[in-house]
């Protein structure tokens, strides 16, 4: 099986790899991340190959400490993600951000043996997707997504209200496009949180903040 | 002008976009602009918006074009702007020069990354001095250096009124961590919190005839002899100096019996402070001094800081640029200046801590 | 498992394909290519490779590799700074040409290569190429036309076709804003000096790619005049292809935009 998370630039689209990533390792599958961003030489998954080998999940992406655009860019595919259609078990590809950035697909040859499902990561925190004319926008943008997933968030300022707004707007966008609303995604603690309450979360994906670390600061 | 948003809004995004809503807010009319890593999300995010919003843009040949046609925008009385970084820095100084010379008020972001050269595209401070005394003079520009999301989006709009209203280049100089990392900011329409955008007017094509109606405009960037140029640069002097109280902004904090002052400028100040409040939880008596415009630099207020403290310590990711225009603001004060200096790599709030709680170990045993 | 490397032997392998093992890829590797900086760091279905290997096998067939510099620009072309036993400088964006013709003025006894991408030869460095075609350096152009900024993530070139859509061009390029796509072999033509050499190849023509390499060479080599060959490349990265439709790209849709062929000759009378 395959799982494709698109969305837009900045929506959380690793980060919520990740975190399925582990969501599935913990179910006792074997899983494998492609590391498709080829936006930048850092904040993307494969920063996070060591720790998401904690939790028994592999990554296929360039090493963190060799980003190969040289110090120009981070854009050069790795060889080894052609191979991805001919895994077994669970892969699951994060893929950069960018104009028609969903045919980065078209790169990987034997992708459709997976039957993957397009999940489309949204932040209602984000200018372009912060209205329901705006989701459906930027969805409509991506053709074929199987399902919606809830990353609405403000980083350290986020609570289950601020989640919920997140969550009423894309019920709406789904009711109108009659894409369904598959997960919400959160940081452990208010996913944690959100398994407390009876509010319609659909599935919860909890996050471990791994994407983030790259960089020295705060 | 449009309104970008409807009232505040609270958003988590990148850097770079926040510049490219930053410019939208402020009422950029026009962005002239050659890609280059780790900028291109500003000129993405633009081109994308600017349709939506009736703004302009122009990919160029090259910096030296996106600089030039920047400054035409700017004659012709638009709210113009470019951005670049690294290589493209170096060549934008040639435009820049022109724009001190004929004070012409046009807006550049940098985001900094590794240098010399073309190094790396993800991070650096190594382009202070260049946006701060990049061309053939003597600096008479503005410079702010941001820390933060919001700042990358206040001082945006700042920057295009601080240019307007005192006819110098300005610059805001970022750096790669400051334009792809992710963080909260809230976006406004500027008006909705006081701050009016000060209007443009064109340099040439103004209405009548030229030499019927009005008289032409002539400018220019050439004369004939030493004394002429003497007087225009002891001119400029004068003027920026006149406004450097106006314009000069620093933060500081944790001053009082400081034992040392930490020094840090852009994303590193937001490491030094967090390590002097660390440091002081600890009980430790240290302060920080950042200064927020590089040019004009806050000398009077850094002499003021530093007067009663035994030491100072400067943190950059470069070798040395920001610690050569401390020394030349506290000369002559009987202050120690140490420095931890980190060309192209980022400095973190518990590297710096230890360098400083180091330096106190060594210094006392020294007593 | 047995591992059979080289030999021409035909073998049947157990899932029933006839498999026939030719060489190892060292041996199918020209000799100017450096192996211990394989596998080189291009994209799969990347154009670049192709351009250098028949530079490689130009080189080569000339007998030149004790006397040519190469001189790669800032683009997907500096991924090259160490890809072949030749000398080899990165230079900066756009600035390969002045850096090989200053080089060529000081030792008129090398052989000078500037390689770059569409953006260092069109855009950012084309004062470089036409005041070096004007001059008639005796410098050997190679540019890599991929109708995009490959490094930067993709934004618009030149190059770019009329409505292609790029990170800067995203609801497509529009030469009524932008201009139409760039002419470089033509430009060439039209401004070369006499004994100057302009051609286009392709990827896609391998043997006829390696011919205009070897023209633009022996042109150097001759003393005759300045050498420019553009070649039209695949950057399936930034296209967001298949390999089925990258190559329909690059023969349909950019021939039908850039002829293949040769604009400027040394014997042409100018
Ligand atoms: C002065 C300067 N401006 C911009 C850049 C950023 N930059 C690096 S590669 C590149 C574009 C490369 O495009 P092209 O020349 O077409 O080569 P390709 O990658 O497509 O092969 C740019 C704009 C730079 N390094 N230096
Ligand atoms: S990004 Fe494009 S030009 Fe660069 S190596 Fe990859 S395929 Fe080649
Ligand atoms: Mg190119």
């Amino acid at each position: 099986m395959g799982e494709v998370f698109l969305g837009e630039y900045g929506a959380g689209k690793s980060e919520v790899s990740a975190g399925r990533a582990i969501l599935l390792a913990g179910r006792g599958l074997p899983v494998t991340v492609a590391d498709l961003d080829l936006t930048d030489p850092v904040f993307r998954i494969s920063q996070a190959a060591e720790k998401l080998a904690a939790y028994g999940v592999k990554v296929i992406g360039w090493p963190e400490r060799y980003p190969p655009g040289m110090g120009e860019a981070g854009n050069v595919l790795f060889p080894g993600l052609l191979g991805i259609g001919w895994l077994s078990g669970e892969i699951i590809i994060d893929v950069g951000y960018g104009t028609e950035s969903h045919r980065l697909l078209n790169l990987i040859p034997g992708l459709a043996a997976l039957n993957p499902l397009f999940y489309f990561v949204i932040n209602c925190r984000q200018p372009l997707t912060a209205t329901v004319p705006g989701i459906i926008e930027a969805a409509r943008r991506v053709p074929g997504i199987h399902g919606f997933v809830n990353n609405t968030h403000l980083g350290k300022d986020t609570d289950l209200d601020l989640i919920k707004s997140g969550a009423e707007k894309i019920e709406e966008a789904s009711a109108a496009t009659g894409i369904p609303y598959i997960a919400t995604a959160s940081f452990k603690p208010l996913a944690a949180e959100m398994e407390q309450t009876d509010y319609k979360w659909h599935e919860i994906w909890p996050l471990y903040g791994l994407v983030h670390g790259s960089f020295p600061i705060k | 002008m449009a309104r970008i948003v409807d009232d505040d809004q609270r958003m988590f995004m990148t850097g770079n976009e926040v510049l490219a809503w930053a410019a939208l807010a402020a009422g950029a009319e026009i962005m002239y602009g050659y890609p280059i890593t780790p900028q291109n999300e500003i000129m993405h995010y633009w081109t994308r918006l600017a349709p939506r919003f009736e703004r302009g843009f122009l990919q160029t040949e090259d910096e030296l074009s996106a600089g030039f046609t920047t400054l035409g925008g700017v004659m012709a009385g638009k709210r113009a702007f470019s951005a670049t970084s690294g290589p493209g820095d170096i060549l934008m100084q040639e435009p820049i020069c022109m724009a001190e010379m004929m004070r012409i008020p046009a807006v550049w972001i940098i985001q900094q990354r590794g240098a010399p050269s073309t190094a790396t595209v993800i991070y650096g401070q190594q382009e202070t001095r260049l946006a701060c005394f990049g061309g053939n003079g003597e600096g008479h520009r503005v410079v702010y250096s941001t820390s933060s999301h919001q700042e990358l989006f206040d001082y945006l709009i700042k920057a295009f009124n601080t240019a307007w209203s005192y006819r110098f280049p300005t610059i805001l100089l970022g750096d790669g961590y400051q334009g792809k990392m992710r963080e909260a900011v809230t976006l406004y329409n500027p008006e909705d919190h006081g701050v009016k955008l000060v209007p443009t007017e064109p340099f040439v094509g103004r209405p009548g005839v030229p030499g019927v109606d009005r008289a032409p405009a002539h400018y220019r960037n050439t004369f004939n002899i030493e004394e002429e140029i003497y007087e225009i640069v002891h001119a400029r002097e004068e003027e920026f100096e006149a406004l450097t109280p106006q314009i000069v902004e620093f933060e500081s904090g944790y001053l009082d019996e400081a034992e040392m002052i930490l020094i840090g400028h852009g994303i590193v100040s937001r490491a030094i402070k967090e390590a002097v409040k660390l440091l002081q939880n600890k009980g430790v008596k240290v302060g920080y001094f950042r200064p927020v415009t590089l040019r004009p630099f806050p000398v009077e207020e850094l002499r003021k800081a530093v007067e009663k403290v035994p030491a100072v310590m400067v943190f950059e990711s470069a070798l040395g640029q920001l610690l050569s225009m401390v020394k030349e603001a506290v000369g002559g004060l009987p202050v120690k200046i140490e420095a931890f200096l980190r060309p192209g790599v980022g400095i973190c709030t518990d590297e710096a801590a230890e360098q400083v709680q180091e330096y106190l170990r060594k210094s006392s045993m020294v007593h | 498992m047995e591992n059979k490397t080289s030999g021409s032997a035909t073998s049947e392998s157990k899932t029933g394909f006839t498999t026939r093992t030719v060489v190892t890829p060292n041996e199918a590797m020209p000799k100017v290519w450096r192996r211990e900086t394989k596998p080189h760091r291009f994209c799969p279905g990347c154009g670049h490779p192709i351009i250098l290997k028949a530079l490689a096998q130009a080189v080569e067939e000339l007998d030149i590799q004790g006397r040519t510099v190469f001189g790669c620009d800032i683009g997907c072309s500096l991924l090259a700074w160490d890809f072949f036993n030749l000398d080899s400088i990165q230079t900066h964006h756009g600035r390969t040409t002045p850096v090989i013709a200053g080089l060529k003025r000081a030792r008129p006894d090398l052989i000078g290569v500037a390689y770059m991408g569409d953006g260092g030869g069109y855009a950012i460095g084309s004062q470089h190429l036409l005041n070096a075609a004007m001059r008639n350096d005796r410098v050997t152009v190679i540019l890599c036309n991929n109708t995009v900024y490959a490094m930067t993530g993709g934004q618009m070139a030149p190059t770019t076709l009329p409505t292609q859509k790029t990170e800067t061009t995203p609801y497509g390029r529009d030469p009524a804003m932008t201009g139409e796509p760039t002419l470089g072999p033509e430009l060439m033509a039209a401004i070369g000096r006499k004994g100057a050499y302009a051609a286009r190849g392709t990827v896609a023509n391998y043997r006829q790619l390696v011919k205009f390499t070897k023209k633009a060479l022996e042109n150097q080599l001759a003393d005759r005049g300045f050498s420019f060959l553009e070649v039209l490349s695949t950057c399936p990265t930034n296209w967001r292809t298949t390999p089925r439709q990258t190559w329909d790209f690059v023969e349909d849709d950019m021939t039908r935009v850039y002829k293949v062929g040769e604009f400027l000759k040394p014997e042409d009378e100018k």
